[in-house]
């Protein structure tokens, strides 16, 4: 029986080169398996943490042209308090209000001809103590004639029956799908049944008819750029939008702007000490969105000055205005990682502003292809990783120089890669550059000044980098994946691949022969072949694969 | 002397007071050409009525029920009852707004109830 020892010194040059091979195939289906299994829901939670804080900290940085065009108006507590009890306007004085109630505020929106109306209430069933469902339909469909304005209304799930109630609203006005599940914290944008969802409808209504709004990006989206089942990845903007009337507000010092590169390095801190200071603890946000109460516009139009009426009609004149509740007690709220707990009509408000922002490259989550891109990636990752391994278990090299240009060229093409698909070049240019440069320094100070340089000192070991630059370098093509695919394929960002590589990377620093020893014992144990090996990696990564497509 | 200026003191804070309680509102103008109207009485069926047949402001509001609907008599001295929704009346007692420019609740509030459901029920 052959040991250990006797294998390795059966091992000659091709036996290296075939343990680099077999080391590859093993790397990629470890890597793929763990990114197909999603073992214990690890790899969505970490996905989330790291979409969440990347969000976070991007968030000043996000355009404000497309929220001019959109507004919230709310109905709240106090709203319905003050609606009820000071104006005297409507007939309920609690949650549920009457459908009249909704006709009546409606209107007072309507007045203004906003272009669109999304009414974010779910009326599923008439109520059978409230007999005013009839007319506040047939008053809302007079509204649409009169202003011009398109209403369209919460439908609920695109799975869903529609009753005789929603039947009606559906012939005289439109619905739209405000609900569904499996999605995760993403916006589908049509459904299987091409329902569309309520941002899409909006959009379309926004950039898409012969008036095109000004805040709309030029890369319109077209039909055939949505498909049944694709999602969108919300991106939220920090900024406050400003407050239309400071006059009704308290506390407007809390929604100061702040300088963009502030904000990102007090969340960046925030978010890497957050185990320590939790600075964000009990802070509450201001919106993104132009916010309107809608006792503040009854107020204004009842009794507002000539400026104030002025001002709220071209808040809203030729808007796309969205419509929605936020009361204590319901739970129709979204988690936004910038603000926290927000009404869910924020949701709707924010996805159709990534629409009319981003136009057709607007941020996708996650699909099939996604799986693939990853998997491909963690083989790349796993080619350079390897490589780097080999070079540093070299010896002999005589010309420094020859190394660090091969690790330029190296970083180059991976760089390359990337390049050639990406849109958004600028961006990744900053990233391409940074890498380079960090990459060819590194090898410089390693091969060039090997004693008086702290960082050769912490990063290679006798003029050879060691293990930390593997940590380094084995990081880098995973960043450079995510980017690339977040940046220029406009996917949401998303760290399976640094799930997987932090794995791997254990390993190296481990040691070379952590793993390559386990690999010879199975030939010690199981007196394989080396194209056992082989064809058994490759039908038990077909077996994975085939495993997960069929139920996962 | 000094009991009658107390008695009279009283009695005038009294009917102040009361004034105060009891606004008296009058219908200054009409919102819409047509509004929601009941005309046979408080619990009568709600219908649309134009404003011409209703008579002219300002009209006094006799009432005003839950419902947020005023009681007035027409031009023909019929009971009506005005949806408060359509019409704006002379309510003085009228506080500024005055409202939080903060939407948002931090991420982990929570509230383990539904609204409506339970409120008044009592542990047995």
């Amino acid at each position: 029986m052959n040991t250990i020892p006797d294998i390795k010194k059966k091992r000659d040059g091709s036996n290296i080169f075939f343990g680099y091979i077999l080391r590859f195939l093993v790397f990629t289906l470890i890597g793929s398996v763990v990114l197909y299994m999603n073992p214990f829901g690890i790899e969505d939670k970490t996905d989330e943490a790291t979409q969440n804080a990347l969000y976070k900290l991007i968030a000043p940085l996000y355009e404000t042209n497309a929220r001019k065009e959109i507004v919230i108006v709310l109905v709240n507590d106090n709203a319905i308090e003050n609606l009820y009890s000071r104006h005297l306007k409507i007939g309920a004085n609690e949650w549920p209000l009457l459908y009249s109630d909704h006709a009546y505020l409606l209107t007072q929106i309507a007045k203004h001809s906003p272009r669109a109306v999304f009414v974010d209430v779910y009326f599923k069933k008439e109520r059978s103590t409230d007999d005013s469902f009839s007319r506040s339909i047939l008053k809302i469909g007079k509204l649409k004639d009169k202003y011009g304005t398109q209403f369209i209304f919460a439908r609920g799930s695109a799975d869903e029956e529609l009753t005789d109630t929603q039947k009606t609203i559906d012939k005289s006005f439109e619905l739209a799908v405000n609900g569904w599940s499996g999605y995760g914290n993403n916006y589908p944008l049509k459904e299987a049944g091409a329902d569309w969802s309520a941002a899409l409808r909006l959009y379309e209504l926004a950039c898409l008819s012969e008036s095109t709004m000004t805040g709309c990006s030029e890369n319109l989206i077209k039909d055939s750029n949505v498909r049944p089942g694709d999602t969108l990845s919300v991106r939220w903007g920090s900024e406050p939008a400003e407050e239309p009337f400071p006059e009704f507000t308290q506390d407007t010092s809390l929604c100061l702007k702040q300088v963009a590169w502030q904000s990102i390095l007090k969340d960046f801190f925030a978010e890497l000490f957050k185990g320590i200071i939790n600075i964000d603890a009990g802070v509450n946000k201001c919106g993104f969105h132009t916010v309107l109460y809608m006792d503040e516009i009854i107020e204004l139009s009842q009794r507002g000055t000539k400026a104030q009426k002025k001002k709220l009609s071209v808040l809203l004149n030729d808007k796309v205005v969205l419509y929605g509740v936020n009361l204590k007690g319901l739970h129709d709220i979204v988690i936004s990682p910038v603000h926290g707990i927000l009404p869910g009509v924020m949701f709707h408000a924010m996805a159709l502003d990534n629409l009319m922002t981003f136009g057709d490259k607007f941020t996708k989550g996650t699909d099939e292809a996604v799986g693939d891109i990853s998997v491909i990636t963690w083989a790349v990752t796993v080619i350079w990783l390897l490589f780097v391994q080999w070079w540093s278990s070299r010896s002999g090299f005589t010309q420094e120089q020859e190394k660090n240009y091969l690790a330029m060229l190296l970083i180059l093409y991976l760089l390359s890669l990337g390049g050639l698909f990406c849109d958004d070049f600028e961006l990744f240019l900053l990233f391409s550059i940074s890498s380079c440069a960090l990459g060819g320094s590194v090898l410089t100070f390693c091969g060039v000044d090997k004693i008086n340089n702290a960082l050769a000192k912490l990063l290679c070991v006798n003029g050879e980098p060691g293990k930390l630059f593997f940590v380094t370098f084995g990081v880098y093509p995973i960043m450079a994946c995510a980017w690339f695919s977040f940046a220029c394929l406009h996917y949401e960002p998303v760290n399976a691949l640094g799930f997987v590589g932090l794995g791997f990377l254990v390993y190296m620093a481990l040691g070379d022969d952590f793993l390559g020893d386990k690999i010879e014992m199975l030939y010690v144990l199981f007196q394989l072949r080396k194209y056992q090996v082989v064809f058994g990696s490759i039908i038990l990564a077909f077996v994975a694969w085939f495993y997960s497509v069929l139920f996962v | 002397m000094r009991g009658r200026f107390l008695f009279a003191l009283l009695f005038s804070l009294l009917v102040s007071s009361e004034a105060l309680a009891c606004e008296r509102l009058n219908i200054i103008s009409f919102d819409e050409e047509i509004i929601e109207v009941k005309k046979d009485g408080r619990h009568g069926k709600v219908v649309d009525m134009a404003i011409v047949d209703i008579g002219a402001v300002p009209l006094p509001v006799l009432s005003t029920d839950k419902m947020n609907f005023h009681k007035i008599m027409d031009e023909g001295g019929k009971e009506l009852w005005v949806s408060g929704s359509y019409v704006t009346v002379d309510k003085k007692k009228v506080k500024p707004n005055c409202r939080s420019v903060i939407v948002s609740r931090a991420s982990d509030n929570k509230a383990f109830g539904v609204r409506g459901a339970g409120e008044t029920c009592k542990r047995k």
